[in-house]
């Protein structure tokens, strides 16, 4: 779906956005981010942060840490945020800059998560994604997997996927999170 | 000839004649005497005989003439080259007279009788001949000398000395070689148009003599090195222009020579003339010169802007334009004008007309000024910074701006000098400021229209809008009283911070000149002085309706900033000075409700009126109180301050000594009385308290804040804590306290009484006898007594009226909640956001983070650089980011 005024291709579940585009809602979509901004600084969950970019509100960067008791344990990822304009009505685009080994994650970072598709809600906010993200880690959905490889390994050998979530993991530069941003 | 012939030119000009028979040294060979010309038979005649014609035919003729102009050439020539140069020039006198007559009828027969060159044949006129021998003769015996001389190194100094030299030889050389030409020739030529009068003499032998002397020009042309020549005569003509303008150079200023007297000037003058006419007989001047004279003549007008004569009038404030102008007109002009008649003495165009036309004088002047202005554009800041004494520099320039492109380099040039010296880092608003008000004052004397004023101050205010501190110096400055500054400076004291721009306290001591310009310039048709808007002022300018600082510092601001930097500031200037009449205040909202309308303006208006009521309101009270209870002693004083108008105040609470409260309950009481249903609600620490304390062996008076009273007032509490009597006798024992028991005791904060505790030490009224216990310093063994006798606390009532005091902010602890205050309620956000920002986006400095700080946080980030360095150091203590130089990022582990 083509948001012409506000220049952004959003993500392809364009039945649940609602038809708001413009300026007008342009200043909604500010203000709720800041709110959503607020609320994530104040309650500061452990593992997952993020912050919008320096020039433009609509692009966020988040830090994820994988969870305990996963192969992604003690490792950090980088994601970014696009939001449309039309946001919450529409999903974020949410990927991986960091690289990541796992089953419903391609290796350009794209993911296959429905809430962030068709089930996505404006009641979902950059925590609620991110936390689901956090699970989506420790328990891949296998039944409609991204990298089939990935999900075949996962249920064989958990150690040869373990190694091969470290082999791909590479922590960025700034710069390439400035790259990731562009 | 001998020489002649060794020379290579001889030789080469003896291969040349080999071919073409016609140049001149073969001509000095005469045709042999002897030879007969037999003539030749026209076809069918017998060839001789004694009764042959005797009639020559004309063939006959025609060889006889050429036996016969042979014959004469010879003899002429040969006694034109007796001729000797050389010693022409070494004054020996010359051979030529007592001419022969057979070379004068030589001479005669070549140049007016049979002997002239015939029409279409390649016979070479006698004047010819002389032209090129005269060539020939300089080039070989004079040209070498001179060109040696010119190849030579020599330095500024000898200018006039190879000048001089050139042109004397030259000169010399000339008359020389055109003497025979003069002598002999033309008046044989023109013999014969004796009978006529001198005009025809004149047309026929001007011409060759003009031809003559173009030819030698064109070699004396050759014989000097011209590029050196244009830049000694240039070098002179600036020389001799500055010495007699007086015009001292840059190098020596310190040592500027005694100026030349006018004999000295004169003499100088006329050995130019004479070089120059010199010059200008021998060719060398003319158009070729021209350039040369036109650059000696921009350097000249150069040095004179330069120099002491168009100095800055530091002192009569006057434009030195005038005598620029005059200068032009009277010294530079005429000076152009001498020099231009010496070098043009002989060019064919006739003598130049004496005055100089309007028009080229106007030009010239023009160009002056034009120098002069860009001269004073280079140093505009440092004019403007020094303003008012400037004011001569400034008027120098408004003839300038009149120039074509004027106005756009003045704008150009001097946002550049803003940009690298005023508008960066290193300067402090204030200054900022301050050069502001000079610029706008400076800019309205020059231009009153305004435009170059909107042109150059679209930087600075930009520049300002960015800066944190700005509105608050404004209204601060604003509010100061100028003669406390002046005080200050004059003791050396710093004012608060630096933080006041003097620039705009002296002007808020004008009287406002708001009122007499409301009228439309444009729309009064009566005005007499109307002009239109400068060229270069946009279609749509609109002069901003009043040009005086005030205004144009007004306009700087989204009014929103400005009004709650003013509500702040007004706040605290009015709680501060509760004895004045409040006129500058009074003053500065009706200012303000003009600028920024007064619907904005309420709340501060609400502020003014709020503190001259409290003063009506205190003298009813008081005098209520007095009429009915004498025994209080001490008096109050009450802000009433409508709290919803007023921005933050200091909300610490705390226990006021037993007597105050009772005043202020008896004050509330009166106040109820008054107003109709509302309550006070006591702000006691915004307060002022003048206090008297007895000690054992002196008096302390003085103001302080009540916090401090209270604290002094605790430990004369000591026995009777509850009931708190003031001036109770008898007491021995010096009671002593710790921070913790007037905490407790006080109800107060730590904060608060540590500053309170601080205070009485540093005024030795109490001793820190050991860590954190505190005891009156009686330096003799007597009792400490405090008293009241003033105290209040700022309010605010639950309804919308307030409350009372009398406040007096502290250096340190201000009425109004400081930014400090603000800061370190919401540190806790702030940090949040600052470590989720370095978390997510990676390292970053300073600006940066503030950058986004203030984008992010809702509602913003009112704060600045330092804030936020502040809260970065804090983070850093925590280990939670890490700081390399200017940057900081998350710190990782």
């Amino acid at each position: 779906m083509m948001d012409p005024s506000a220049g952004f291709v959003g993500s392809d579940s364009g039945k649940t956005s609602t038809p708001m585009m413009g300026t007008s809602n342009q200043g909604n979509v500010t203000k709720r981010l800041q709110s959503e901004l607020m609320s994530l600084m104040m309650s500061s969950t452990p593992g997952i942060s993020a912050f919008p970019s320096a020039d433009n509100l609509l692009l966020w960067t988040a830090t994820m840490t994988g969870p305990e008791g996963t192969p992604y344990a003690g490792l950090t990822f980088k994601l970014t945020f696009q939001f449309p304009t039309t946001y919450p009505y529409a999903p974020p685009t949410v990927l991986f800059q960091t690289p990541i080994y796992h089953p419903n994650i391609d290796f350009s970072g794209r993911i296959c998560l429905d809430i962030l598709k068709d089930k996505w809600s404006a009641i979902y906010n950059v925590q609620s994604v991110l936390l689901s993200l956090q699970s989506l880690l420790g328990e891949p959905n296998n039944a409609s997997p991204l990298n089939a490889q990935a999900a075949e390994i996962w249920d064989k050998d958990p150690a040869e996927f373990k190694r091969l979530v470290i082999g791909r993991h590479r922590d960025l530069s700034d710069e390439e999170i400035l790259e990731g941003l562009s | 000839m001998a020489a002649l012939h060794e020379s290579p030119l001889s030789r080469e000009s003896l291969i040349f004649s080999s071919v073409f028979s016609l140049s001149a040294a073969t001509h000095t060979t005469p045709t042999p005497l002897s030879t007969p010309d037999l003539g030749s038979i026209e076809p069918g005649q017998s060839f001789g005989g004694v009764f042959g014609s005797n009639q020559p035919s004309q063939q006959q003729s025609a060889a006889q003439r050429q036996v016969r102009r042979n014959l004469a050439w010879s003899s002429a020539t040969r006694f034109l080259g007796q001729f000797a140069l050389e010693d022409a020039m070494k004054g020996r006198p010359t051979e030529l007279r007592g001419m022969p007559s057979d070379v004068r009828d030589a001479m005669e027969f070549l140049l007016m009788g049979g002997g002239c060159p015939l029409p279409e044949s390649n016979e070479e006129s006698l004047v010819d001949w002389y032209t090129n021998e005269a060539l020939r003769r300089f080039v070989v015996d004079i040209s070498p000398e001179l060109t040696t001389k010119w190849r030579a190194d020599f330095d500024e100094h000898s200018t006039w000395h190879i000048l001089i030299y050139t042109t004397s030889k030259l000169v010399q050389a000339h008359r020389h070689l055109a003497q025979p030409l003069k002598d002999i020739l033309l008046p044989i030529i023109s013999r014969p148009s004796r009978r006529a009068d001198d005009a025809i003499e004149a047309l026929t032998t001007l011409p060759i003599i003009s031809r003559f002397n173009r030819e030698l020009r064109a070699a004396f042309v050759q014989a000097v090195d011209a590029g050196r020549f244009a830049e000694y005569l240039e070098h002179l003509l600036v020389d001799t222009g500055r010495k007699l303008f007086s015009i001292e150079g840059r190098g020596n200023e310190n040592g500027e020579g005694p100026e030349l007297s006018r004999e000295e000037k004169q003499k100088i003058r006329e050995r130019l003339t004479t070089l120059l006419r010199g010059i200008g007989s021998i060719g060398l001047g003319g158009d070729k010169s021209t350039w040369v004279v036109g650059a000696a003549m921009a350097k000249l007008l150069d040095n004179f802007v330069d120099s002491r004569h168009m100095k800055v009038d530091w002192y009569t404030r006057n434009s030195v334009v005038r005598t620029l102008k005059h200068w032009v007109k009277e010294g530079y002009m005429r000076y152009f004008q001498e020099i231009m008649a010496c070098l043009e003495v002989e060019s064919e165009s006739g003598p130049q007309p004496s005055s100089i036309p309007p028009a080229s004088l106007q030009r010239c002047q023009e160009i002056a000024i034009n120098r002069l202005g860009r001269a004073r554009v280079a140093d505009l800041f440092d004019f403007i910074v020094r303003w008012d004494g400037s004011l001569g520099a400034i008027r120098d320039l408004k003839e300038y701006i009149t120039l074509p492109g004027a106005r756009v380099h003045l704008t150009h040039s001097f946002s550049r000098q803003l940009s690298r010296r005023l508008l960066h880092a290193g300067a402090t608003t204030s200054d900022i400021l301050d050069v502001y008000v000079y610029i706008i004052k400076a800019f309205n004397e020059l231009d009153p229209k305004g435009v170059l004023l909107d042109r150059v101050a679209r930087p600075i205010r930009r520049y300002l809008k960015d800066r944190d501190d700005t509105a608050r110096i404004i209204v601060v400055s604003l509010l100061k009283d100028v003669d406390e500054i002046i005080a200050d400076e004059k003791t050396g004291r710093l004012d608060i911070g630096g933080n006041v721009s003097k620039q705009i306290a002296l002007e808020m001591k004008y009287p406002s000149a708001h009122a007499l310009q409301e009228q439309d310039y444009d729309l009064d048709w009566g005005n007499m002085d109307w002009t239109p808007d400068p060229i270069d002022a946009e279609p749509e300018y609109k002069r901003s309706k009043s040009s005086d600082v005030i205004a144009s510092l007004l306009t700087l601001y989204d009014r929103e900033d400005f009004i709650t930097e003013l509500k702040d500031i007004l706040g605290e200037y009015l709680l501060k000075y509760e004895d004045s009449d409040f006129e500058k205040e009074q003053r500065l909202v009706e200012l303000f409700k003009v600028r920024l309308g007064e619907d904005k303006m309420q709340a501060c208006e609400v502020m003014l009126h709020d503190v001259l009521e409290s003063k009506r309101i205190n003298r009813d009270i008081n005098a209520s109180i007095n009429r009915e209870n004498v025994r209080l002693g001490s008096e109050l004083n009450a802000q009433i301050l409508s709290s919803y108008f007023w921005p933050p105040l200091r909300e610490d609470a705390f226990r006021v000594p037993q007597p105050v409260h009772a005043l202020q309950q008896r004050y509330a009481a009166g106040f109820e009385g008054i107003k109709d249903m509302r309550r006070l609600q006591w702000y006691p620490a915004l307060g002022q308290v003048e206090v008297e304390l007895q000690l054992q062996d002196r008096e302390w008076r003085g103001d302080c804040h009540p916090w401090q009273a209270s604290v002094v007032y605790a430990f004369d509490e000591s026995i009777s804590s509850i009931s708190g009597l003031e001036n109770d006798p008898g007491r021995s024992t010096t009671p002593s306290r710790t921070v913790e028991e007037l905490k407790i005791m006080l109800q107060m904060d730590e904060q608060l009484v540590c500053n309170a505790l601080q205070f009485w030490t540093a005024h030795r009224v109490l001793v820190e006898v050991s860590p954190g216990i505190y005891e009156v310093q009686e330096t003799l063994p007597a009792d400490g007594g405090s008293s009241g006798d003033k105290a209040g606390g700022s309010g605010k009532s639950a309804s919308r009226t307030a409350p009372p005091l009398h406040t007096e902010t502290g250096a340190h602890v201000s009425a109004v909640k400081s930014q400090e205050d603000r800061l370190m309620e919401n540190v806790d956000i702030y940090r949040h956001f600052i470590v989720g920002m370095l978390t997510n986006q990676g390292a970053m400095p300073v600006a940066k983070i503030l950058m986004m700080l203030k984008m992010t946080m809702p509602g913003g980030f009112p704060f600045g650089m330092e804030e936020v360095r502040t809260l970065l150091g804090r983070l850093v203590e925590e280990r939670k980011v890490v700081g390399q130089g200017d940057i900081y990022s998350v710190s990782k582990g």
